[in-house]
C-alpha cells in the first residue's frame, strides 16, 4: 500500500504511473513542442530491457507531444523537471496495445521505463536553424491542419517585449500577405506550421520582426527580440494548384494578379511583387498558344518591373522586361522601362538602343525622344570622362598617387532623378491613362 | 591559430629534410622507373634501412614527385600496357599523400577522382584521398565535404544502360549484375566501400558527443558530413538496380551488400536510425523561405540535414526503404516510436518515391508503404487525412496503378492501395474513398474502388446490424449517388469510356437491393434518385449507343463508314488505353492511329457492340432485382 501511494497516476486511469526516483531541480517542465533530450531504459514486467539509449550511448531526443513516440512517453516525460529521474509504468494502450511490437515487445505488454531528464530547448522554426524563431507549444491541438499558401488565415496574436504587451489582436488575412496588415514574418512563418486551434508562444529576433529599425508606435528599440502568444483559430485549405485546370489557373491568376494591383495602389510594392509572382506561376504554359494567357503574362512582368523600378531595384526591374520583351519584341512600355532601367545602371549604349526603338515604334513617344538626348548627353560625358581619366592616369601614375582619384562627376543617379522625375511623372501619368491600367 | 601550427609542424618536418638529397632521391625514382626497376623503388620505402631516411625527404619533393612521376602514370594507357609501372605509380602515390602539402594535393586528387576514366584510376586516386581525409580528420569539415562530393559525382556520372531508368521485370534484374556497366558502377561503389572503411572507423572512434553536449548536434561535421554522403550513395544511381529485391530471394548479390554497408554505417553515424524521420515533415511539407535579404539560401541551414543538396530527399527514402523492407534495422534502434508516427512519415517518403521517373524507385515506394501498412495494429484515426500528404499520396499511388506501363507496378500499387484504404477507422475508409471517387479519371480503378466500398458495407453488415455512421444515412447517400452510380455527362455519355465503374455500379445496385431489405442503410430511400439520374438515362443512353454501333457496323460492311472514321479513331485510342504514355488517361483523340483496314474495324465495332451487350444486360438484371426485391418490401410493409 505505502508504494503505492509513491506513484502518480498521469493519465488518470492508472495506465501511466510515474515513480519520481530522484526529484528534478526548478519547476519547469517542458512545453509540448521542445525538443527533449534525456536517456531512458525500457523493460517488460519480467526485467527483460528491451531498448536502453544508455546503451547506445548516446540521450534519445525527440519532440515532445507531437505523437512521435508512444503515449505514455509524451504524457510521462512532460512531467518531467531537468535532472529527474523516475519510472514510468504503461499499460498497453499507452504502449504497443494488444499486438505488440515483435519480436521485442509482447502483445498486451506492460512496459515500465526508467527515464532521466537531460534537458529540452523550443523548437527551432527559423528558416536557417539559427534560433531566430522559437516556438514552445502552449495548447496543443489534436487538428492536423496548417495554413498553407493563399489560404485565409484566423489568429489572435499578442506581441510583448521584456513583458510589456505592445500589440494584441484578431488578424484575418491570406496567408502569405501577412505584412498587408502589419503582421510580423517571423509570425507569419511560425503560423505555417501550427495546428488550428494550437496556441504557441514564439520568441522572434530582431530580422524576423521589427528589424535594425525597431518600432515607433510600439516603442521598439531596434534590434529587439519580441516574444508573440499566437493562437491559430481557423485556416483554410489554400489553393490547391495541382487540381485546377488551365482556365482555372487563368482564373486563380487574374485574382492573384488583382491583388498585386491592390497593393500596387497601396504602395506597397513587396506584396504587390509576391502576388504578381503568384499570378505569374499560376499561369498554364500555353502563352505560346493563348493569346490571352500571354496578355496577362506580359502585363504581370510589366508590372512587377515597374514595381521593382519603385523599389529601386534596376538590375531585377530589367529581368522582368527582358521576361516581357521575350513574349512580345515590340512592347514599347517594357522597352521603355529596360531603357529607365539601363539609364539608371549606367548601361548608356544599351538605354539608347532601348529609346530609339521606342521612337522607332511610337514615333510621337517624346517622353523616348528626350530620353534619348540625356542617353546621348550621358554617353558624351561619360566618354569625355575616360579620356580625362586617360590622360590624367600617367600623369598621375608620375605624381606618385599624390592624387587618390579624379575627382568623381555628380552621380549620374541623382543628376538623372533630377531631370527625370518630374518628367516621368507625367509620363507614367499618360501611360496609366493612355492604356486604361491594364499594366497595373 | 591552427594555420599557425601547422605550418610550423610542416617547418619542422621540412628542416629534417635536406634539399640536396630530397632532389637526389627524385631523381633516384625517376631514374628507377626508366630502367623498370620497380622493386627497387619500393624498396626505397619499404626497406628497414632506407625507408627512414628517404620518408624524411618527401615532404620537400612530394609535389614533384606527384607531378612528374604519378600524374602521368596514373592513367588508362599505362594501366593497359604497363601495369607494373603503374602499380608502382598507385604505391607511390599513396606513401607521398602522407607528405604532401595537404591543400595542394587534396585539390588535385579530387579533380582527378571526378575525371577518373576507369576503375583502376578512381581507385588509385581514391586510396590516397583517403590517406588525406585521415590526415584531415576533424578540421575543416567543408574541405571534407568537397571531397566526398568528388567521389560522388564520379559514381554520378558513370554510364549506366538506358533500360534502368526505363524500367526492366524480373527475369531482366535477376541477370542485371551481369551488364557490364552494371557490373562496373558496383566495382566503383565496392571501391568506395574500402575507401570509407578506416575513415569511417575512425569517426566511430574519434567524433563522439561529448557528456556535457545535450543535445544533437547537425551542423556541418565530419561525422554528419559522412552520414549524408552514406545516404547519398544509397540514392541514384544505386537506387536504380533495386527493382524486385525481393523478402524471400535468398541470393545474395552485390547490390544487396552494397546497400546493407551503406545503411549500416549510415545507422551507426547517426546513432538512432529513426532520427532522421523527425525531419522529414519539415523537409517534404514546408518549403524553407528563401530570403538573400536575411541570408537565408538554400545552403544556408544551420542543420545539415535538411539540406536537399546535402541529403536528397529520395535518398532517405532509399535509406529508410533499407532499414524496413531490407531488414536492416539495427537490434539496438530505439522501440518508442509510435506507429502512426511512423505510418505518416513513411507516407511523405513512399510519396516523395512514388513521384520519382524510375519505376525501380516507384518500386521500392510501393514495397516501403507496403511494409509500414503491414506494421500497423491499429487503425489510423482519420484525423491523419487532414496532413495534406494523404492526398498527394494518393494521387502518385493511383497515377501508377492507372497507368504504369510495368504490370508488376501497377498490380503491387492496387494491393498497396487496398492495404492503405483499408488501415484507417471506418470514417478515414470513406473519406479516402469518395475524395479518390471524385477526382479520379480511370475507369477501371473508380470500378474497383466503388467495389471496396460496397464490400466494407458488406463486412459491416455481418459485423453488427447496426451500420456505422459512414455506411448508411446521408453519407451513405451521397456516396452511392455522388460517387458511384454517376453518368459522367448524362445520357451522352460514353458509355464504352465508363465501361467498368458503370458496371460495377450496377453490381452495387442489384447487391443492395438483394442484401438490404431492412433498409438498414437507407438504400431505398436513395435509390428513386439513383433512378432518375443514373439508370433512366442509361437506359436510353444504352439504346442510343447500341443502335449507333449496329448502323456504323452496317456502314462499314456496306463500305460507306468514311464520314465516321474520327469517332473510330477516338475508340481505338480508347481501347488501346495509350498505357505507354502514361500520364493522363487516353481516349482525348489527340494521338492517331494509323488508318486501319475494314476487317480490324469490323472487329473493334463487334467489340464494342460486346461490351455493349454485357452492359445491357446487367442492366436488366439490375432493375430485375430492384423490382422483385421492391415488390417484396412492398408486400411486407403490406402485411
Amino acid at each position: 500500500m505505502p508504494e503505492e501511494t509513491k506513484k502518480i497516476d498521469l493519465s488518470g486511469d492508472g495506465g501511466v504511473l510515474k515513480e519520481i526516483l530522484r526529484e528534478g531541480t526548478g519547476t519547469e517542465t517542458p512545453h509540448n513542442g521542445c525538443t527533449v533530450s534525456l536517456h531512458y531504459t525500457g523493460r517488460l514486467e519480467d526485467g527483460t530491457e528491451f531498448d536502453s539509449s544508455v546503451s547506445r550511448n548516446e540521450p534519445f531526443e525527440f519532440p515532445l507531444g507531437k505523437g512521435n513516440v508512444i503515449k505514455a512517453f509524451d504524457m510521462g516525460v512532460a512531467t518531467m523537471k531537468l535532472g529527474e529521474r523516475c519510472f514510468l509504468t504503461c499499460a498497453p494502450n499507452y504502449a504497443y496495445g494488444a499486438a505488440g511490437s515483435p519480436p521485442a515487445i509482447p502483445p498486451d505488454a506492460t512496459l515500465i521505463f526508467e527515464l532521466e531528464m537531460l534537458g529540452w530547448k523550443g523548437e527551432d522554426l527559423s528558416p536557417n536553424q539559427d534560433g531566430s524563431i522559437v516556438r514552445t507549444i502552449l495548447e496543443t491541438s489534436d487538428k492536423k491542419r496548417s495554413p498553407s499558401d493563399g489560404a485565409f488565415v484566423k489568429a489572435h496574436i499578442s506581441g510583448a517585449i521584456e513583458g510589456r504587451v505592445f500589440e494584441e489582436r484578431d488578424v484575418e488575412f491570406d496567408y502569405g500577405e501577412g505584412s498587408a496588415i502589419n503582421v510580423i514574418e517571423g509570425v507569419e512563418i511560425a503560423l505555417e506550421k501550427m495546428n488550428i486551434g494550437e496556441t504557441s508562444r514564439l520568441k522572434i529576433q530582431a530580422k524576423y520582426a521589427f528589424g535594425a529599425k525597431g518600432n515607433e508606435e510600439f516603442k521598439i528599440p531596434p534590434n529587439a527580440v519580441v516574444e508573440y502568444t499566437v493562437k491559430l483559430v481557423d485556416c483554410g485549405k489554400g489553393i490547391e494548384e495541382w487540381k485546377l485546370s488551365d482556365n482555372e489557373r487563368l482564373d486563380e491568376a487574374k485574382a492573384y494578379k488583382e491583388k498585386g494591383t491592390n497593393y500596387f495602389k497601396k504602395e506597397n510594392w513587396a506584396l504587390a511583387i509576391k502576388m504578381y509572382n503568384k499570378c505569374k506561376n499560376l499561369l498554364p504554359n500555353t502563352a505560346d498558344t493563348n493569346e490571352e494567357v500571354k496578355k496577362v503574362k506580359v502585363a504581370t512582368h510589366s508590372n512587377i518591373a515597374l514595381c521593382h523600378q519603385k523599389c529601386n531595384d534596376h538590375f531585377e526591374a530589367k529581368q522582368e522586361c527582358n521576361a516581357v520583351l521575350a513574349l512580345d519584341a515590340n512592347n514599347v512600355k517594357a522597352l521603355y522601362r529596360r531603357g529607365q532601367c539601363n539609364l539608371t545602371i549606367n548601361e548608356l549604349e544599351d538605354a539608347l538602343e532601348d529609346f530609339q526603338k521606342v521612337i522607332q515604334l511610337e514615333p510621337a513617344n517624346k517622353a523616348a525622344s528626350n530620353h534619348v538626348l540625356i542617353c546621348k548627353q550621358k554617353i558624351k560625358e561619360s566618354k569625355n570622362k575616360e579620356k580625362k581619366l586617360y590622360a590624367n592616369m600617367f600623369t598621375k601614375l608620375a605624381a606618385n598617387d599624390k592624387e587618390t582619384e579624379p575627382p568623381r562627376e555628380t552621380d549620374v543617379l541623382s543628376k538623372c532623378g533630377e531631370w527625370s522625375e518630374e518628367d516621368a511623372k507625367r509620363e507614367a501619368e499618360l501611360t496609366l491613362e493612355r492604356d486604361n491600367i491594364i499594366m497595373i | 591559430m591552427e594555420m599557425e601550427q601547422e605550418q610550423e609542424q610542416a617547418m619542422d618536418v621540412r628542416t629534417q629534410a635536406d634539399p640536396k638529397e630530397a632532389a637526389n632521391l627524385l631523381q633516384l625514382i625517376k631514374q628507377l622507373l626508366v630502367e623498370k626497376a620497380y622493386d627497387g623503388v619500393r624498396m626505397l620505402f619499404n626497406s628497414p634501412n632506407e625507408a627512414e631516411r628517404n620518408t624524411r625527404q618527401l615532404p620537400l619533393i612530394a609535389m614533384d614527385l606527384y607531378h612528374e612521376v604519378c600524374a602521368g602514370n596514373i592513367s588508362d594507357i599505362v594501366y593497359s600496357e604497363e601495369p607494373e609501372l603503374f602499380d608502382c605509380s598507385d604505391e607511390l602515390l599513396k606513401v607521398l599523400a602522407k607528405y604532401a602539402p595537404l591543400q595542394e594535393l587534396m585539390l588535385e586528387m579530387m579533380e582527378r577522382v571526378e575525371e577518373s576514366s576507369s576503375l583502376a584510376v578512381f581507385g588509385a586516386h581514391l586510396r590516397a584521398l583517403q590517406v588525406l581525409l585521415q590526415r584531415q580528420g576533424r578540421d575543416k569539415p567543408q574541405a571534407v565535404e568537397w571531397c566526398l562530393q568528388s567521389v560522388f559525382t564520379r559514381i554520378k556520372e558513370l554510364p549506366l544502360p538506358d533500360y534502368l531508368s526505363e524500367g526492366y521485370d524480373e527475369a531482366q534484374a535477376r541477370l542485371i549484375e551481369q551488364q557490364e556497366q552494371v557490373e562496373d558502377l558496383l566495382a566503383h561503389y565496392i571501391t568506395v566501400g574500402l575507401f570509407r572503411q578506416p575513415l569511417f572507423t575512425e569517426i566511430m572512434e574519434q567524433d563522439i558527443r561529448p557528456d556535457a553536449q545535450i543535445f544533437r548536434d547537425c551542423t556541418m561535421n565530419r561525422r554528419n558530413i559522412f552520414t549524408c554522403f552514406f545516404i547519398q550513395l544509397l540514392g541514384r544511381p544505386l537506387a536504380l538496380l533495386q527493382l524486385n529485391i525481393e523478402k524471400e530471394d535468398m541470393t545474395r548479390t552485390y547490390v544487396h551488400q552494397v546497400v546493407e554497408s551503406l545503411t549500416q554505417d549510415a545507422s551507426k553515424c547517426l546513432g538512432d536510425p529513426y532520427y532522421l524521420l523527425n525531419l522529414v515533415e519539415m523537409r517534404a511539407r514546408w518549403q524553407r523561405k528563401l530570403d538573400a535579404t536575411k541570408g537565408v539560401y538554400e545552403m544556408s541551414s544551420q542543420n545539415l540535414f535538411l539540406i536537399e543538396e546535402k541529403l536528397p530527399l529520395h535518398a532517405v527514402a532509399m535509406y529508410y526503404h533499407s532499414l524496413f523492407v531490407g531488414n536492416q534495422m539495427p537490434f539496438t534502434a530505439p522501440r518508442i516510436y509510435a506507429p502512426q508516427f511512423l505510418f505518416e512519415t513513411i507516407a511523405y517518403l513512399a510519396e516523395v518515391l512514388l513521384n520519382q521517373q524510375e519505376p525501380s524507385l516507384q518500386h521500392c515506394g510501393l514495397r516501403l508503404e507496403e511494409y509500414i501498412l503491414s506494421i500497423l495494429s491499429e487503425p489510423v484515426p482519420s484525423t491523419s487525412l487532414q496532413l495534406d500528404v494523404h492526398k498527394r499520396f494518393c494521387e502518385a499511388l493511383c497515377k501508377i496503378v492507372g497507368y504504369s506501363p510495368e504490370v508488376s507496378l501497377r498490380q503491387l500499387g492496387l494491393h498497396v492501395l487496398r492495404q492503405y484504404i483499408l488501415a484507417f477507422e471506418d470514417q478515414g475508409k470513406y473519406l479516402i474513398l469518395k475524395n479518390l471517387l471524385e477526382t479520379l479519371q480511370h475507369d477501371g480503378l473508380m470500378g474497383y474502388l466503388s467495389g471496396m466500398y460496397k464490400d466494407l458495407v458488406d463486412e459491416a453488415f455481418i459485423k453488427s446490424p447496426l451500420l456505422p455512421e459512414v455506411f448508411s444515412g446521408e453519407l451513405f447517400r451521397e456516396m452511392l449517388l455522388l460517387c458511384v452510380c454517376v453518368l459522367p455527362h448524362d445520357v451522352k455519355s460514353d458509355l464504352l469510356l465508363n465501361a467498368d465503374r458503370l458496371c460495377n455500379a450496377l453490381n452495387i445496385l442489384r447487391y443492395f437491393a438483394l442484401r438490404d431489405k431492412e433498409n438498414v442503410t437507407g438504400f431505398w430511400h436513395v435509390l428513386p434518385e439513383i433512378e432518375k439520374r443514373m439508370l433512366v438515362p442509361l437506359g436510353k443512353a444504352l439504346d442510343f449507343s447500341m443502335a449507333h454501333y449496329k448502323a456504323y457496323k452496317e456502314r462499314v460492311e456496306n463500305g460507306q463508314s468514311a464520314s465516321d472514321d474520327a469517332l473510330m479513331q477516338r475508340q481505338l485510342n480508347m481501347l488501346a488505353v495509350n498505357i505507354s504514355n502514361s500520364g493522363m488517361a487516353g481516349g482525348d483523340g489527340d494521338n492517331h492511329l494509323p488508318d486501319i483496314g475494314r476487317t480490324e474495324k469490323l472487329e473493334v465495332l463487334a467489340s464494342s457492340i460486346t461490351s455493349l451487350e454485357t452492359l445491357l444486360g446487367l442492366y436488366l438484371r439490375a432493375n430485375e432485382c430492384i423490382e422483385l426485391a421492391g415488390r417484396k418490401r412492398r408486400l411486407l410493409s403490406d402485411a
